[in-house]
């Protein structure tokens, strides 16, 4: 039950959600997950382009071409990491989950994928403004879910 | 005629019986029609609420149509905004800095002429003990920066132009008494479409990416530092590689017998360049060689070709952190290295060019405390091999040495305190050194 509240909370924040600094480490309470993985990588390449801000010698045009560079890089984790959300609902059989809490398993997977497929096409029209919150999204809906479901696996 | 009266009124006699019996008809009749009437007047003004309502729908649809087209894009590159009915996206951006600067002793003399004193120049480096030129403070905002520039996806490739300007103008310095009115100049002016550029811009014999975060506008003794007009070709060779090939604008620097030096001017020999950069996930790394044709015309002509080369990089190393670094080495470094603390060449007795030997370079590592706290330590140094026959007063050796802690609260800004070490030595080894203390805000916009 407690659980369930933390997700209707977490479903009805992430609707207004602030942006958030992204945690180096999202909360590991059993083994990595591949998708962990990758989201170090985006979240290395988050920073990158952050740091592109604070370049006061190389002209606007390469700065230009290296938010790109770091684009492309953003879209090919991210199509990475479509595939590894595809095998996040085999996790179900692993643990130990009620029907309501399978369902709402699913429903975060589910919406992992959407923010995912929304970065990715952010990342691909070159909308940098725009990638930070998202990935910001994806971080939330991630720590959530490893915050609720890893404790099955660690019982 | 009487009887035409008479006979009507018989007929109005007559007729009024049949008058009589059918009132009640005429009545039915009169009720009927009002109520068509009433009905045909409900219908109308429904008709016309309903025509009303279509115009202003229509109306507002307009009304509508002309705010859809009233709404701007967004573009194609971060902060732009796509102008109304083309593809290019056009963005304007910059930052006002403040430098607040204590010199452990000053170059001398006032206002923009006093350019060492705000930011480091190797060469201004005193020399000379002056006890009256020690301990000197300095404000000023002559690195706030303005630039513009479009992006334009083509057929034949991305269509950049960019032009940027700060307040660093030499020829109109501008002077501190009144109102600090120094005058803008240019740094940037150049058009590249797909990989040709051509314009003005940074040389490319310099890999910008290696340079440090660093307060101070000079930055570490031993970079090259050149931006100068050019035409360049770049060539993507593999993943993520590139070679690119340029000629950029000839200037020859030179150190006449007294020691003093020359710009004759007369160069008809462009600059030519090759770099070769390769960027990896752990960072990039450049090589890049130049030709250069020194040149003076005046007594008798005389020109000597030389070359140089710079090897220069930003790796990556723990989480955020990175280091950065360049080497230089070449018989034509001249004005490329050290903001010209060497010159290009030396005019012996004879009125002959004679090249000599330089290197330089620097090593930089930055640190990040967290996401907004950072430091960079940075070392550089640049040597000349003179040639005998130079004066004794010429600079051979400088150094430096900074260090800073940067913040920035918000990716828009930067408040930072730096301290910076530099020396100089001269060819009969005289020695000055400058200590340094800068503080510095950034807004970006």
């Amino acid at each position: 039950m407690k659980n369930q509240l933390f997700i209707l909370y977490f479903l009805f924040s992430t609707s207004c959600t602030q942006e958030l600094p992204i945690p180096d480490h999202l909360p590991e309470i059993g083994a990595p997950a591949l998708h962990s993985v990758q989201s170090k990588r985006l979240k290395t390449l988050m920073n990158e382009l952050n740091d592109l801000m604070f370049e006061r010698m190389l002209d606007e045009v390469q700065i230009d071409r290296q938010r790109r560079y770091r684009t492309e890089e953003i879209v090919k984790v991210t199509e990475k990491m479509l595939i590894t959300v595809e095998f996040i609902p085999d996790a179900i059989q692993q643990l130990s989950l009620d029907k309501n809490e399978q369902k709402l398993f699913l429903n975060l997977t589910r919406k992992l994928k959407q923010q995912l497929t929304l970065l990715k096409l952010e990342a691909e029209k070159n909308h940098v403004d725009a990638i930070p919150k998202r990935a910001n999204r994806i971080v939330e809906t991630c720590t959530a879910c490893h915050h609720i479901f890893r404790q099955h696996i660690a019982k | 005629m009487i009887s035409r009266i008479t006979l009507f009124l018989v007929l109005i006699a007559l007729s009024i019986p049949s008058v009589y019996a059918s009132e009640e008809a005429l009545i039915k009749t009169v009720k009927d029609l009002s109520a068509q009437v009433e009905m045909l007047t409900a219908r109308l003004q429904q008709l016309e609420q309903k025509l009303d309502e279509k115009e202003h729908v229509s109306s507002q649809v307009i009304a509508e149509e002309q705010i859809e087209n009233k709404k701007v894009d967004v573009g194609d590159i971060k902060g732009s905004i796509k102008i109304p009915g083309t593809d290019t996206s056009l963005a304007i951006g910059g930052y006002a800095k403040l430098d607040v600067i204590y010199n452990s002793r000053s170059v001398g003399g006032s206002g923009g002429s006093n350019l060492g004193d705000q930011m480091l120049v190797p060469g201004s480096i005193p020399v000379q003990n002056k006890e009256d030129e020690e301990d000197q403070i300095t404000f000023h905002v002559r690195q706030s920066r303005f630039w513009l520039k479009s992006f334009t996806p083509t057929e034949w490739g991305d269509l950049n132009t960019y032009l940027e300007m700060d307040f660093f103008a030499f020829q109109s310095p501008g002077d501190e008494r009144v109102s600090n009115s120094y005058s803008p100049r240019l740094r940037h002016a150049f058009g590249s479409m797909g990989r040709f550029l051509a314009g003005q811009t940074w040389t490319t014999f310099m890999n910008v990416n290696a340079l440090p975060e660093l307060n101070d506008f000079g930055g570490p003794v031993g970079r090259i530092f050149i931006r100068q007009p050019q035409i360049r070709w770049t060539q993507p060779i593999g993943d993520n590689s590139d070679w690119m090939v340029a000629i950029e604008s000839p200037e020859s620097t030179l150190t006449n017998i007294t020691g003093e030096r020359e710009t004759p001017d007369d160069d008809n020999f462009p600059d030519i360049i090759t770099r070769v950069n390769l960027h990896r996930s752990w960072g990039s790394i450049s090589l890049a060689g130049m030709v250069r044709n020194i040149q003076i015309n005046s007594q008798d002509d005389s020109n000597a070709f030389g070359g140089a080369v710079s090897l220069a990089g930003r790796i990556k190393t723990i989480e955020r952190d990175d280091l950065r670094f360049m080497l230089n080495y070449g018989n034509v470094l001249g004005r490329y290295a050290s903001s010209n603390l060497f010159n290009d060449g030396a005019i012996n007795a004879q009125g002959e060019i004679e090249l000599f030997n330089q290197y330089g370079g620097f090593a930089a590592y930055r640190h990040w405390w967290d996401d907004s706290w950072r430091s960079t330590i940075a070392y550089g140094f640049s040597y000349a091999d003179n040639v005998n026959f130079v004066p004794e007063t010429v600079s051979q050796w400088a150094q430096s040495a900074q260090l800073n802690l940067l913040w920035s609260p918000l990716p828009q800004t930067s408040f930072g305190l730096e301290y910076t070490y530099a020396s100089r030595d001269l060819k009969n080894n005289d020695n000055g050194q400058l200590h340094r203390i800068q503080f510095s805000s950034i807004f970006r916009f």
